[in-house]
């Protein structure tokens, strides 16, 4: 099952820069992680349903009120750029 | 220890800047060489100086005056909080985890933030961008991770008690090599809120101290329904301590016969010697079986690398964090995140983004959450027969510094008695349960959800017929 996997096209999904060398050390690890979890396919779960979180809890709500929120200065501490009441990053279309 | 110190407060034996004064001194003197803390808070003095006013205006706070340790991934406004982390080293949190407020409320004296694995990921320390931690018992070796300074600070003396968060096992393996009491509480138990997640359905923050009374103390000081966490258990807060009156007679204790089969003959030993100890104040003993326990190890190696591939997307140079220098914005978020994050993070987050990406989402991830039902259910079973299971807490005791940094797959091993409980969301504790070739054995006790009680009461009820939890490293 692991042998559609593109470490080029995995890297550029999870919005990674990957060395030559963290390829040649990364691609074998994962790998060998993705091996061992195929170990899940010998188990038959025909029908059973998925337990995407343990709570079982549904739609939990709150009143609609209004509460302090964030100051804007406080927000944008750290930010690595700022410019006015904004995150300045570098040009996005190319 | 927590409850002693608390009577001397009271008892106006000490001053919390006293007893703040002493582990500062304690951390001065000895984490050189142990390095559980990233940073130790300027203002603990003077937190300290208000819990004895407090005190003085005739309050009696649960933890007035007490010094306490957080794992550097909980928020404490105005503190950096790094997550062992090169993309967080600078980022200072802007508002206080519900668990700080808490702690706020309850007088503690916020000492420090503690070292782990970058963003919660390991099972040593080693993993923190700021170099590892060091067991007490044994500088060679590792704390145990990845709450791996907030276990040795408190095994060292350095704090009373400490926090730490358990997506895996991050509490109660490190407890097991250092020697101490921890407990990862159910799902739900205590709020998330301002707590950097990894596995948003696994990680729950929880407590370290050297008796379970200690962690019952802590415990009670933070767990509660919080309207910030949706995922926060709609409970009414237990008081913890009061239930510890120690008796277990009646008590029936399941051995999962996958937590022994195959299991080092000296960690068993210690589990069936807890397990007699216990028997002869009344329990019974029983072996049980979860027959799905081999799978939880691959099925956490899924979903909680899927989980931290999507919660680490924030991580992005934009708003916070490390910003590596680009012309465009796409390759500013991917040299930021080369730059910022360790090879333990981008091997979870490669694994995750693969685990969910189209063609394979059936075969990993919803093959992996139906394996979590099948582990769920294997406890209900066991559950039906007795009231806490028990076993080790993990494989070995602490290994070397160094021993498994080559070998991922040989590292997650370690975990492999601890994982399933965080996949069933189910609470689990452990506490010292003697010591081989000078190192500390623990001792892992899985009760039903919500049952955080009694585990802390089998806990206080084994502390008062043995010693395991006195001995102290140097």
């Amino acid at each position: 099952m692991t042998e559609g996997f593109d470490i080029d096209h995995v890297a550029h999904l999870a919005r990674l820069t990957l060395t030559e060398h963290e390829r040649a050390t990364l691609g074998p690890q994962l790998l060998e992680i993705l091996d061992y979890t195929n170990h899940l396919q010998e188990l038959d779960t025909e029908g059973i349903d998925p337990t995407f979180q343990v709570m079982q809890r549904a739609n939990v709500l709150r009143a609609d009120l209004e509460s302090p929120s964030m100051a804007v200065d406080e927000a944008l501490q750290n930010a690595p750029s700022r410019e006015g009441n904004y995150f300045r990053v570098p040009r996005i279309l190319a | 220890m927590i409850a002693q110190l608390r009577d001397r407060l009271r008892g106006k034996q000490i001053s919390a800047v006293e007893a703040t004064e002493e582990c500062l001194q304690r951390i001065a003197e000895i984490d050189g060489e142990i390095h559980a803390f990233l940073q130790v808070a300027d203002d603990a003095r003077a937190q300290a100086e208000r819990a004895d006013a407090r005190r003085r205006d005739g309050e009696d706070a649960p933890l007035l005056g007490i010094p306490v340790a957080l794992k550097d991934i909980i928020s404490v406004k105005g503190m950096r909080c790094t997550c062992g982390s090169r993309i967080l080293e600078n980022y200072q949190a802007p508002y206080d985890a519900t668990v700080t407020e808490k702690l706020r409320a309850a007088g503690a004296v916020i000492i420090g933030k503690t070292n782990l694995d970058e963003f919660a990921m390991g099972s040593s320390t080693e993993n923190s961008a700021f170099g590892p931690t060091r067991n007490p018992w044994d500088p060679t070796r590792v704390p145990g991770g990845s709450s791996g300074g907030s276990a040795a600070a408190v095994a060292a003396g350095m704090v009373p008690g400490a926090y730490g968060t358990d997506t895996g096992g991050s509490i109660r393996q490190p407890a097991a090599f250092c020697g101490v009491t921890g407990i990862k509480p159910t799902y739900g138990r205590v709020s998330r809120y301002g707590v950097v997640a990894y596995a948003s359905s696994l990680d729950q923050v929880g407590p370290f101290g050297r008796t379970a009374r200690d962690c019952a103390i802590l415990l009670g000081a933070v767990a509660g329904e919080d309207p910030r966490d949706a995922t926060s258990a709609p409970l009414p807060a237990e008081d913890f301590e009061a239930s510890l009156e120690g008796d277990v007679t009646g008590l029936r204790i399941g051995i999962p016969r996958e937590f022994t089969e195959g299991l080092d003959p000296a960690i068993r030993a210690h589990v069936e010697a807890a397990a007699e100890t216990l028997q002869q104040a009344g329990a019974t003993v029983e072996n049980v079986s979860l027959p799905t326990l081999a799978y939880a190890l691959p099925a956490y190696y899924i979903i909680a690398p899927a989980e931290a591939s999507s919660n680490l997307a924030r991580y992005d140079g934009a708003r916070y964090g490390y910003r590596a220098a680009a012309d465009d914005v796409l390759s500013m978020f991917k040299a930021s995140r080369h730059d910022g994050f360790g090879a333990e993070v981008k091997r979870r987050i490669m694994i995750g983004t693969y685990a969910l990406s189209a063609g394979y989402y059936d075969a990993y991830y919803l093959q992996a959450q139906r394996t979590r039902t099948l582990l769920r259910r294997d406890f209900e079973r066991a559950f039906e027969t007795c009231d806490v299971l028990l076993g080790p807490a993990a494989p070995t005791t602490a290994f070397r510094i160094g021993e498994k940094t080559d070998d991922p797959l040989q590292m997650y091993l370690a975990d492999v008695y601890t994982i399933a409980v965080n996949l069933a969301g189910l609470p689990g504790m452990v506490i010292p349960g003697g010591m081989e070739k000078g190192l500390p054995v623990g001792l892992q006790w899985i009760g039903p959800a919500f049952t955080e009680a009694r585990l802390l009461n089998i806990g206080h009820a084994y502390q008062q017929l043995t010693r395991h939890h006195q001995v102290q490293p140097r």
